[in-house]
């Protein structure tokens, strides 16, 4: 009896010692190559290869695994799925939305060789690029469907001409106001900072809160910086970045930076201000929906979550003003969710026919007109919202600046978004902030060039 | 006789081996690793690395938020020590005193010890929002009267340090429960036929007699706390303005947001030296008392 | 001793006052509970217009949502394998140390003990990144068994040291053992037939404090698994997607409690001894 027991738990010891060592290797093949290949040009061979097959019936089933942080997107893309595997039966999607932490647990699955499929990068996109675990698009016919500035924007296409990942959409982070409220008090969007504070002005004295905070979740802390500097910093000088890297400029000496920090304290100071930091983004939202605020200072992602709250609100978008030239007053406008495929998918050629799928005009239509974004492809023009009009405005005018964020070395992302609420809390002075910026961003750009 | 002994150790040492394996594996290994990545340049998922010397421990020294980092914890971990203890042990006394239900009081207690810290974390955001909103509201307390529990960075930390008290003292409760267990039943009743009331048992029997349990907890406690990651990853992410971000949570947060795998090795064995300091302190302070007992 | 009856009467009468005590705080200690339970039966409306009251209308509807949309059952069960297998493995290894490190004579057995005692100082964090690339390169990540692997290396010295704890204490009489080699036993066989079996009751507490350690973790899951496999796991993922839907939340929390709820009511005794064991020991 007792031996047994001895017996058994020896087999199960050694069985468990086999488990560990036998499920390894039955799950690699696929994701060896990651190891050992040079990033771009040898991952692109095999597929490179399989173009000219044609995809035909009767091939073996083949699952794809999607992964994206687009909640808002979610049944749009369930929707577009099931068009996909309508024309091709043998491909199944699966799409996958994190929205928790969704750059950390890209990272984990990268990691843990678990990396999906076809993927949304986002700002990581090329860091990850680096590593070697993304299929370069470069030469793809089906990019040729995409705007080109969409596919040249230096979050999908690097210097040396690999595209890391697919414009699906454009967006755009202004201010949105409440057009009513606007009305009611014969006010009209601000072009410069002084008019801005007439408004803020008008609107307090009239006991309406000019901008609703959400900064519970901090990423709604960003866009406010980000329409700030968009047009203060970038449309003014395009080689901000290469500038401070050769160490020719610094956050410290352009005041456009400055401007930038009192712009996103002025937003703070006159909002939900008590509550900004209990709010959280759909709490902000619902203000702005039900007219508790008057303005938000957000990315045009929140239409979606404003008008199902209350889709009557009427709404308008406008640019930040940054100076006493109506001419700055830029609106923030940036290509918006791309997608990339794994450097080591067994499946290359489907996740490519996914991509080319996005891109076609009726498919992209349905995307925009849910997803209530720009299209990124080509001839596709959908007014997905009143709201739009305003953009476009701005679009056709000229009044544009698209840079901001996307070229900043990762590491140097969580410092900058640490000193946001650090400065409006008073937490720190705005010149020790902007000088701790600029170590950080020396230490970030030599943390990933090294 | 000798050889059957050389024998032997070959068996122990047999017996010895795989738990060593997987300890070497899983954790020697990983740990001197983590020591030579913290002298070096590693970074997210580039596969060369060069050393650079302590340029790392430099640069998590100077730097704002790892300092910020560390008073967060240092505060933290004084909070969360000092209040587990006093509750912990209250409600051993309590329970080891004359009360009805001893079992059922005992397992409230300790029930929210076998809750996941994340589920915890959710269910005292669910409290610190909406659950307090109702209560506010039909008060009509004043918008300023009212506490933003986890939106005020000086009041973050300690909502966050009421959770981990909660979720902790019941286990802690348990340990001082089974050090009262242990004071000889004579002495105390000696100190009742001599007229002693209950207090004045618990302030000259009990306690000195916990000495031992106490100082057990609060080093359980100190390094448990300087550890946090659960509470803050949930609750706060860290927020607001980095008021509630831990060590671990810097160390998180530096390789796997900023993918600065190095540098965020050589926060982590800042962590580990920290935390060896205060044990050795402790234990100093503590073997020191007992000779002066003595 | 002289019995006297007033003190009786007044110390039970100091029982019912100091239990109405403790069951006020107890009160206070399980409101956060109360509060999650009666919330989760509330239909989302209900919450909102206030989080205190009764539900008007209990509903079922949140844990059906819940066990739906977080995929309860592939959790639990991902859950289970992944304590279950922990454990198993882990007992196997430590119980081997832990006897083979308290019996073997040798300067070799103090210097491994101080090894596996040291490890109690690191902070998982510190060697996080490293255990992360190693696990990868032995391809030990993305699936349960190689987390098992690691929980049984990460989680084997405090069982190591109260097994050879309690062998050295003499709760595993070295006559017998002596008396068995007499017989002709060799080591296996003592350790199998002999000292195994007299192992239990510790066996037991370290299967108990390494069950719940391993069912509630969530950064070591996370990191190697990266999916929603495990409770906790799936409770943080459904926390993201489900953001403010304290509804459905509390109901998560209700499922995902009630397994250790039902595992401490049937383990309390391992439990609480456990706990006294591992505090005094480690």
């Amino acid at each position: 009896m007792k031996r047994t027991l001895a017996l058994l738990l020896c087999t199960l010891l050694v069985l468990a010692l086999f488990a560990g060592c036998s499920a390894a290797p039955a799950e690699t093949p696929a994701e060896t190559p990651t190891d050992t290949q040079a990033p771009s040009s040898e991952a692109n061979e095999p597929a490179a290869q399989q173009t000219t097959t044609q995809p035909e019936e009767g091939k073996t089933p083949v699952t794809i695994h999607l992964f994206h942080q687009k909640q808002e997107a979610q049944e749009t893309f369930a929707k577009i799925i099931d068009e996909f595997q309508k024309e091709y039966d043998y491909i199944t999607v699966e799409q996958e939305i994190v929205t928790n932490d969704p750059s950390s647990i890209l990272k984990a699955r990268i990691a843990t060789d678990e990396i999906p499929d076809i993927f949304q990068g986002a700002l990581d996109t090329m860091d990850i690029a680096q590593g070697g675990y993304i299929l370069d698009l470069a030469g793809e016919a089906f990019l040729n469907n995409v705007t080109d500035e969409a596919r040249k924007d230096s979050s999908f296409t690097d210097a040396a001409g690999h595209t890391w990942a697919m414009p699906v959409d454009g967006s755009c982070e202004g201010i949105f106001y409440n057009k009513d409220i606007f009305t009611q008090y014969g006010l009209t969007p601000p072009k410069t900072i002084s008019e801005l504070d007439a408004v803020i002005e008008t609107l307090e004295a009239n006991g309406v809160t000019p901008f609703a905070l959400g900064f519970k979740d901090s990423w709604t802390i960003k866009p406010v910086a980000l329409v700030a500097a968009s047009p203060a910093v970038y449309a003014v000088d395009a080689a901000w970045n290469a500038k401070k890297t050769a160490g020719e400029t610094s956050f410290a000496g352009t005041p456009a930076w400055t401007t930038t920090f009192e712009l996103l304290k002025k937003v703070y100071e006159h909002g939900n201000t008590d509550t900004a930091f209990d709010t959280d983004y759909n709490g902000a939202c619902t203000m702005i929906a039900q007219g508790e605020a008057a303005m938000m200072v957000q990315g045009l992602w929140a239409l979606e979550p404003i008008k199902s709250v209350n889709p009557d609100v009427n709404l308008g978008m406008m640019a930040m003003p940054v100076s006493e030239d109506p001419q700055d007053a830029k609106l923030f406008q940036f290509p918006d969710f791309g997608l990339s495929i794994s450097a080591s998918t067994p499946h290359p050629e489907e996740c490519k026919l996914f991509l080319e799928f996005l891109t076609r005009p009726e498919i992209a239509e349905l995307w925009c007109s849910t997803a209530k974004l720009f299209s990124a492809v080509k001839g596709v023009n959908v007014d997905f919202d009143p709201l739009a009009a305003d953009v476009n405005a701005y679009i056709d005018a000229g009044m544009v600046s698209t840079q901001a964020d996307r070229g900043w070395p990762t590491a140097f992302q969580p410092e900058f978004e640490a000193a946001l609420p650090n400065y409006i809390l008073g937490r720190a002075e705005l010149e020790d902030i902007l000088t701790t910026l600029d170590g950080a961003w020396d230490t970030a750009i030599a943390a990933s060039q090294s | 006789m000798q050889r059957l002994s050389r024998k032997q150790n070959v068996t122990y040492l047999a017996f010895i081996l795989p738990a060593a394996a997987f300890f070497i594996a899983f954790f020697l290994y990983p740990f001197f690793r983590s020591l030579w990545l913290s002298f070096t340049d590693a970074y997210g998922y580039k596969q060369q690395i060069h050393f650079i010397g302590l340029k790392n421990y430099q640069e998590a020294l100077s730097n704002p938020n790892f300092k910020n980092a560390l008073w967060v914890t240092v505060k933290y971990t004084l909070f969360v020590t000092v209040a587990a203890n006093l509750v912990a042990l209250g409600l051993a006394l309590l329970l080891d005193g004359n009360v009805h239900f001893k079992k059922l009081f005992r397992a409230v207690f300790f029930l929210p010890n076998l809750m996941s810290l994340i589920i915890v974390s959710f269910v005292w955001v669910f409290l610190y929002g909406d659950v307090y909103r109702s209560f506010v509201e039909p008060l009509q307390i004043p918008k300023t009267l009212q506490i933003s529990w986890l939106g005020n960075p000086d009041m973050a930390l300690i909502s966050m340090g009421i959770t981990a008290v909660w979720q902790c003292a019941g286990y802690y409760m348990l340990i001082y429960i089974a050090g009262l267990q242990s004071v000889p039943q004579e002495l105390i009743e000696a100190a009742q036929i001599d007229g002693g009331s209950a207090q004045q048992i618990i302030t000259h029997i009990k306690l000195p007699m916990l000495r031992p349990v106490m100082f057990m907890n609060t080093l359980l406690l100190i390094t448990a706390c300087f550890k946090t990651f659960d509470i803050p990853m949930a609750m706060t992410s860290g927020g607001p303005a980095g008021a509630t971000t831990t060590i671990a949570l810097q160390i998180y947060n530096t390789g796997f947001r900023a993918n600065r795998t190095g540098y965020a090795t050589a926060q982590s064995v800042i962590l580990f030296l920290i935390i060896c300091a205060v044990t050795a302190v402790l234990y100093i302070v503590q073997s020191r008392n007992q000779e002066d007992a003595e | 001793m002289m019995h006297n009856p007033s003190a009786t009467l007044l110390r039970k009468r100091g029982g019912v006052g100091l239990t109405i005590v403790t069951a006020l705080i107890a009160l206070i200690f399980f409101f956060p509970v109360l509060i999650a339970l009666v919330n989760s039966f509330k239909p989302k409306g209900e919450i909102i217009a206030s989080a205190l009251t009764l539900p008007v209308s209990p509903t079922l509807e949140n844990y059906k949502a819940v066990i739906e949309a977080s995929d309860f059952p592939k959790a639990f069960a991902g859950s289970c394998l992944v304590t279950g297998g922990g454990i198993l493995l882990n007992l196997i290894i430590s119980s081997l140390a832990g006897y083979a490190l308290s019996r073997w004579r040798s300067v070799w057995a103090d210097v491994l003990t101080l090894l596996f005692l040291s490890s109690m100082f690191v902070p998982f964090h510190t060697i996080m990144i490293a255990l992360l690339m190693t696990a990868k390169q032995m391809h030990l990540t993305g699936h349960i068994w190689g987390l098992v692997l690691i929980y049984c290396g990460l989680q084997c010295p405090i069982p190591i040291f109260l097994i050879k704890g309690f062998v050295s204490s003499g709760s595993v009489p070295q006559e017998l053992e002596e008396a068995a080699r007499i017989d002709g036993c060799g080591t296996v066989r003592v350790f199998s037939a002999i000292v195994l079996p007299m192992l239990k009751p510790i066996l037991a507490t370290v299967a108990v404090l390494n069950a719940l350690w391993i069912w509630n973790d969530y950064l070591l899951p996370y990191l190697v698994l990266a999916k929603p496999v495990t409770i906790p796991l799936s409770q943080m993922y459904f926390y993201g997607q489900y953001n403010q839907q304290w509804h459905l939340i509390m109901a998560g929390f209700a499922i995902s409690t009630l397994p250790v709820v039902i595992f401490f009511l049937f383990m309390q005794k391992h439990i609480i001894s456990g706990i006294a064991a591992g505090a005094v020991k480690g």
